[in-house]
C-alpha cells in the first residue's frame, strides 16, 4: 500500500514538474537554422530565415541525372515587423509550422541593419533561451537576405556550407569567429569594441553562387563603423591567438618567396604599467614547416639559413599584427582587441584611472611585439630541385 | 471495562448455577487441545482418504500373507490401468512356492526382469532348499537394500508407480522394491535456447536422475548433497535440492527446505510451478530465481555456493540466490580469454540499457526535446518523418508490438513456416511500411536495434522481463518526455534495488556496493586472481583456494 502511494506520489509529482514545453511531433515544426536581419527604409525590420524542409527530396533513391542542380532542403522566408522577434513571428502568416530556433547556427547582419545599430537584437538573442550563446554573428556588406537567399552547389543546406566554413576559419584565422556570447561580452566592456566576421557573395560562373567569408567588421558600441581586410584580420587574430594553422609567404633571401605551413602558434598578452603609462607585451611563439622554396638555398648544408629564415618570419608576422595594431589605433580608435580587459585583470588598481579616457590612451597606447618562430622541418627536399 | 466483564460472567454463572471455575477451566484447557490437535486430525483423515482412493475398493493397512490378498488388493488398486502388468512366477520351479511380480510396463527394463530376476528364482538353488517363511532368500538372492522392502501396502504402490518392480511372494508379509527403472528419456543434448561457443555442448533432459548424473560428474566431491522431496498432490514429482555442503551457506539452505516444505500444490509440470511458490517478490518485473539448461552453468553456480533445485520432468533447474549481474554473465565469458570476455560483458550491460531506454528516449528527443538533436542529425530525421501520419510514440508503440509478435510467432511455429514469417516481417513490415509511408525508416532502424540489443542477454527469462519496462518507458516519455523517461527510470531502479533473493539484495554488488566483488561484475578479471567466494552468496569468508604466499 505504501509502495502503491509513493508510485502515485511520483507520478503526480512528474506531473505537476512536466513545465511548460507540449508535446510536439518533430515533422510539424519549422526548424530555422539561420536566419538574417535587414532594416526597411520605414525603419522596420525583415527576418529571412532557412527552414529545414520536411518532404523527401523525389531524386532520393534514383540516380541523379546529369547536370541536374542537387534539390535544396531548405526554403528560405523572409518577413517584416516591428522588432526581430516580432518579424519571426510574422512568419506563421505564411508557414503552417511553428518555429524552432534551437538549431539556428549562425545570424547575418545587413549593413543597413548593422549601421543603424544591433543593440536590440543582441538583447534579443541573450534572452531567448531557445537561442543557444554559441550562434555566430555575421555582418553581410549587401542585404543579408541576399545570403539567406542563396543556394550553394556546395551542400543542399547552405547553413552547412557556411557552418562549414566558420569550422575552418577559426583556425586559419581569415576572419573572426565572433558568438553571440563574444559579441554582448564586447558591447557590456565600456572600452572594447566589438567586432564580427564579414560574409560576401561571389559568383562563379561555373559553380554558382559561392559564399565568401573574408575580413572583419569593426563596431562602435552597436554601430558598424568599417570594415578590416584579410592581412589586418589575421594580425588580430595572431594577438587572440586564434591561428593556429594556414600558411606565411615570406621573401626569400635569395631569390623568389618561401611559402611557410603554421603548425602551431601560440600568443601571451601581458600589460605593463611604466610611469602610469600602460605597455602592452605581446608574444607570438609560431612554428612553421617549409612548403615551397625557389632560389638555390640548400638548408642541409648549411644549416644556419634556418635561423635567417625563422628572422624574416618573425618580420613577416610582426608585420602583420602591425597592419592590425594600425588599423585599430589609428583607422577605427576602437580597443577590438579588448586590451583594456587585459590591463584590469592585471593591474586593477591603475585601471580605474585609465578607464576614464581609454578612448584618448588606447590610439596611442604603446604595444611591444616579440616573435619567437622556429622552422623544425624542412619537407622532403633540401634544396630546390632547379 | 472492567465493570461489563465481570457482570458478563454473573449472568453466565447465573444461567449454567452448577458452573464452577475449575470446571469452566478445565472445559476450557480440553477444548483448546481439540483445536490445537485439529489440524492433525483433519491431516490424519486426509490421509485416510487418499488412501482409500487409491487403493480403491480393498483397504489394507498391512501386507498380507496370502498372496492371494496381495493379488487381489493390487488388482484392486490398479483397477482400469492397463499398462500395470502382474506376473506370476514358482520359485525354484516349485509349484508350491509362488510369487508375483508386478510393474508398470514399459517403465522398467523388460529384458532385466528375464534374465536377472525370473531366471535367478525359478532356478534351483545349489545346496540349500528354499523354505516359504524365508525372506531372506530373495533378498540376498537379488541383493535388494533394507529400505526398499515395504510393509505398507500404499509404499507399494508408490513404488509401482514411480517405475519400479514389485515382488511379493507368498508366505512373506513384504513387498520387495527392485529399481529395474528405465522410463522413456530424451538423450542429453544440446539445449536450444542456450547456445555456447566454447562451452560443453550438453544439456539438461527431462529425467531427473541424469540431471543429477550431469551434475555429480562434474563435481566429485562427497560434500555435493542431493536433498530428495516429493511434490505435487497428484503428480508426486521428484525434487533434488542440490548444493555443496560447506560452500553453500546452511541459512539459504535451510529457507529453500522451508519454502518447499510450504507448498501446497496439486501438480508440477515444470520448475516454474516450483519458482512462483518459492520466490520472494511475485510482482517484481524480472526474475529473481536463475534458470539453465546446461549442467555446467549449474556446477559453477553450485561451486560459488548456490542451491540448485532440479525438478523432474523440465530440463530447466532452478538456482538461488540470484542477482540481477548473474543475468548479465554468461559462463562463455570463462571460456573466453579475459579481454574479449569484458568487452562482451560491457556489450551485454549497454544492451540491456539500451533495450530498455532506447525506444523511449527516441521518442522522447524526438517529440519534446527537439534542441537536443545535433545538427547533423536533424535534417535526416525531418526527411524521414515527414508524412507520416501516426504521432511518433504510437507509430513506436506499433513496431514494438509488432515486433513481440513476430517473435511470439517465431517460438512456437514450426520450423517449415519460419522462413515464411520471417519473410512476412521483414517485408511486409519493414520496407513495405516504409515505403507507403506508415512508418518511418529510423523508426524502423530504432525499433529493430531496440529488438537486437534485447537478444544479448543470455537468459530467455531476463529477455522476456524487459518487454513491459521497455513499453512503460516508451508510454512515459512519449507522455512526459525525458522527465518520464527519468522517473520511469527511477521507479524501476528503486524497485530493482529493494528486491531481494533468498535474503540477498537483487543489485548488489552495485547496490549496495560491494567493491571487492566488482572485479566479476564490471570487469571478467582474470581466472589466476579470483581467489575468493562471493561474500554476498556464501556470507563468509570463503576462499577457492589457498593464496601464493609472498
Amino acid at each position: 500500500m505504501k509502495k502503491a502511494i509513493l508510485f502515485f506520489m511520483i507520478i503526480i509529482a512528474m506531473l505537476l514538474t512536466i513545465g511548460c514545453t507540449p508535446k510536439q511531433e518533430i515533422e510539424k515544426l519549422a526548424i530555422i537554422v539561420s536566419f538574417g536581419v535587414d532594416r526597411t527604409p520605414d525603419g522596420k525590420y525583415m527576418v529571412s530565415t532557412q527552414i529545414l524542409k520536411g518532404e523527401k527530396s523525389s531524386s532520393a533513391g534514383k540516380g541523379m541525372e546529369k547536370g541536374e542542380k542537387q534539390p535544396s532542403d531548405v526554403m528560405s522566408l523572409s518577413s517584416i515587423g516591428d522588432t526581430v522577434p516580432d518579424a519571426l513571428v510574422h512568419l506563421s502568416t505564411e508557414l503552417g509550422k511553428k518555429i524552432k530556433l534551437s538549431h539556428v547556427k549562425f545570424i547575418v547582419i545587413g549593413e543597413d541593419a548593422a549601421k543603424s545599430g544591433v543593440g536590440d537584437l543582441v538583447n534579443f538573442v541573450a534572452r531567448e533561451h531557445e537561442l543557444r550563446p554559441n550562434i555566430i554573428f555575421l555582418i553581410s556588406k549587401g542585404k543579408a537576405f541576399e545570403i539567406l537567399k542563396a543556394i550553394t552547389p556546395e551542400s543542399t543546406v547552405p547553413t552547412n556550407a557556411i557552418a562549414a566554413i566558420l569550422n575552418l576559419q577559426s583556425e586559419y584565422g581569415y576572419i573572426p569567429v565572433i558568438t553571440s556570447l563574444d559579441f554582448a561580452t564586447a558591447l557590456a566592456s565600456k572600452t572594447a569594441s566589438p567586432i564580427t566576421g564579414v560574409i560576401d557573395l561571389h559568383r562563379d560562373e561555373q559553380a554558382g553562387t559561392i559564399f565568401k567569408l573574408l575580413g572583419t567588421a569593426v563596431f562602435n558600441k552597436d554601430k558598424l563603423i568599417g570594415y578590416m581586410d584579410e592581412q589586418e584580420t589575421r594580425g588580430m587574430q595572431w594577438i587572440t591567438g586564434k591561428v593556429t594553422a594556414g600558411n606565411i609567404v615570406i621573401p626569400s633571401p635569395d631569390t623568389g618567396k618561401i611559402t611557410l605551413d603554421i603548425i602551431q602558434a601560440d600568443s601571451t598578452l601581458r600589460p605593463i604599467i611604466i610611469n602610469n603609462k600602460p605597455i602592452i607585451q605581446i608574444t607570438i611563439t609560431e612554428k612553421g614547416i617549409i612548403k615551397e622554396m625557389s632560389g638555390t638555398l640548400d638548408i642541409m648544408k648549411n644549416p644556419s639559413i634556418l635561423k635567417e629564415l625563422e628572422e624574416i618570419q618573425n618580420e613577416a608576422i610582426k608585420k602583420e599584427i602591425e597592419k592590425a595594431l594600425y588599423a585599430a589605433q589609428k583607422t577605427f580608435r576602437a580597443d577590438i582587441f579588448d586590451f583594456g580587459e587585459a590591463i584590469h585583470r592585471d593591474c586593477p588598481g591603475e585601471w580605474k584611472t585609465l578607464q576614464e579616457n581609454w578612448s584618448e590612451i588606447f590610439p596611442d597606447l604603446t604595444i611591444e611585439i616579440t616573435v619567437h618562430s622556429s622552422i623544425p622541418r624542412i619537407g622532403t627536399i633540401s634544396k630546390p630541385l632547379y | 471495562m472492567a465493570k461489563k466483564k465481570s457482570q458478563h460472567i454473573e449472568k453466565l454463572s447465573i444461567s449454567i448455577p452448577l458452573a464452577s471455575h475449575s470446571k469452566t477451566s478445565c472445559r476450557l484447557a480440553s477444548l483448546e487441545l481439540m483445536i490445537k490437535r485439529s489440524h492433525e486430525i483433519s491431516e490424519k483423515m486426509a490421509t485416510v482418504i487418499e488412501h482409500f482412493r487409491q487403493a480403491g475398493i480393498t483397504v489394507q493397512s498391512h501386507i498380507s500373507l496370502q498372496l492371494s490378498d496381495n493379488e487381489l488388493y493390487l488388482k484392486n488398486a490398479f483397477h482400469n490401468c492397463s499398462d500395470f502388468v502382474m506376473r506370476k512366477i514358482k520359485i525354484t520351479n516349485n509349484p508350491n512356492y509362488s510369487a508375483i511380480l508386478a510393474y508398470i510396463d514399459g517403465m522398467v527394463k523388460q529384458d532385466l526382469i528375464e534374465e536377472s530376476v525370473i531366471k535367478k528364482l525359478t532356478a534351483k538353488p545349489a545346496d540349500a532348499t528354499y523354505s516359504p517363511d524365508s525372506e531372506n532368500y530373495v533378498q540376498y538372492l537379488l541383493g535388494i537394500r533394507p529400505e526398499d522392502i515395504h510393509e505398507d501396502p500404499s509404499k507399494v504402490v508408490e513404488s509401482i508407480l514411480n517405475s519400479k518392480l514389485i515382488l511379493l511372494v507368498d508366505g512373506v508379509n513384504k513387498g520387495l522394491t527392485i529399481d529395474f527403472k528405465n522410463p522413456p528419456a530424451r538423450n542429453v543434448e544440446q539445449p536450444e535456447a542456450e547456445l555456447s561457443l566454447r562451452g560443453p555442448k550438453e544439456g539438461f533432459t527431462e529425467s531427473i536422475r541424469t540431471n543429477t548424473c550431469l551434475i555429480r560428474r562434474k563435481i566429485k566431491n562427497i560434500n555435493l548433497k542431493m536433498e530428495s522431496h516429493t511434490l505435487g498432490k497428484q503428480t508426486k514429482t521428484d525434487i533434488a535440492v542440490c548444493y555443496l555442503s560447506g560452500i553453500a551457506n546452511d541459512k539459504i539452505v535451510n529457507e529453500v527446505r522451508m519454502r518447499l516444505h510450504k507448498i501446497k500444490i496439486d501438480s508440477v509440470m515444470g520448475s516454474n510451478y516450483i519458482e512462483e511458490y518459492i520466490q520472494d517478490s511475485p510482482f517484481f518485473i524480472f526474475p529473481t530465481i536463475f534458470h539453465t539448461e546446461k549442467p555446467d552453468v549449474v556446477a559453477s553456480k553450485i561451486l560459488e555456493g548456490h542451491v540448485a533445485i532440479i525438478v523432474d520432468g523440465t530440463p530447466v533447474v532452478l538456482t538461488v540466490p540470484c542477482l540481477f549481474v548473474d543475468f548479465m554473465k554468461t559462463l562463455d565469458d570463462y571460456y573466453l580469454k579475459f579481454i574479449p570476455a569484458t568487452l562482451n560483458r560491457w556489450v551485454r550491460y549497454l544492451s540491456f540499457l539500451l533495450s530498455v531506454t532506447f525506444a523511449g528516449f527516441y521518442v522522447a528527443l524526438l517529440t519534446f526535446h527537439q534542441e537536443l538533436i545535433p545538427d547533423a542529425l536533424i535534417i535526416t530525421i525531418i526527411k524521414s518523418r515527414a508524412g507520416v501520419p501516426f504521432p511518433l510514440m504510437w507509430e513506436c508503440f506499433a513496431m514494438l508490438f509488432t515486433y513481440e509478435v513476430l517473435r511470439e510467432a517465431g517460438i512456437r511455429m514450426p520450423r517449415m513456416i519460419g522462413p515464411a514469417v520471417s519473410i512476412a516481417g521483414a517485408l511486409v513490415i519493414g520496407q513495405a511500411g516504409v515505403e507507403a509511408g506508415l512508418v518511418s525508416t529510423l523508426t524502423v532502424v530504432v525499433i529493430g536495434f531496440t529488438a537486437i540489443t534485447s537478444l544479448t542477454i543470455p537468459s530467455p527469462e531476463m529477455a522476456v522481463s524487459q518487454i513491459l519496462p521497455r513499453f512503460l518507458l516508451l508510454l512515459l516519455s512519449g507522455t512526459l518526455g525525458m522527465l518520464g523517461l527519468a522517473g520511469g527510470m527511477m521507479i524501476l531502479f528503486i524497485n530493482m534495488i529493494s528486491a531481494r533473493s533468498f535474503g540477498v539484495p537483487y543489485m548488489s554488488p552495485l547496490a549496495p556496493l560491494t567493491v571487492d566483488e566488482l572485479s566479476d561484475v564490471v570487469v571478467r578479471a582474470p581466472l589466476w586472481t579470483m581467489i575468493k567466494r562471493s561474500k554476498l552468496i556464501t556470507w563468509q569468508q570463503s576462499l577457492r583456494r589457498k593464496p601464493k604466499s609472498p
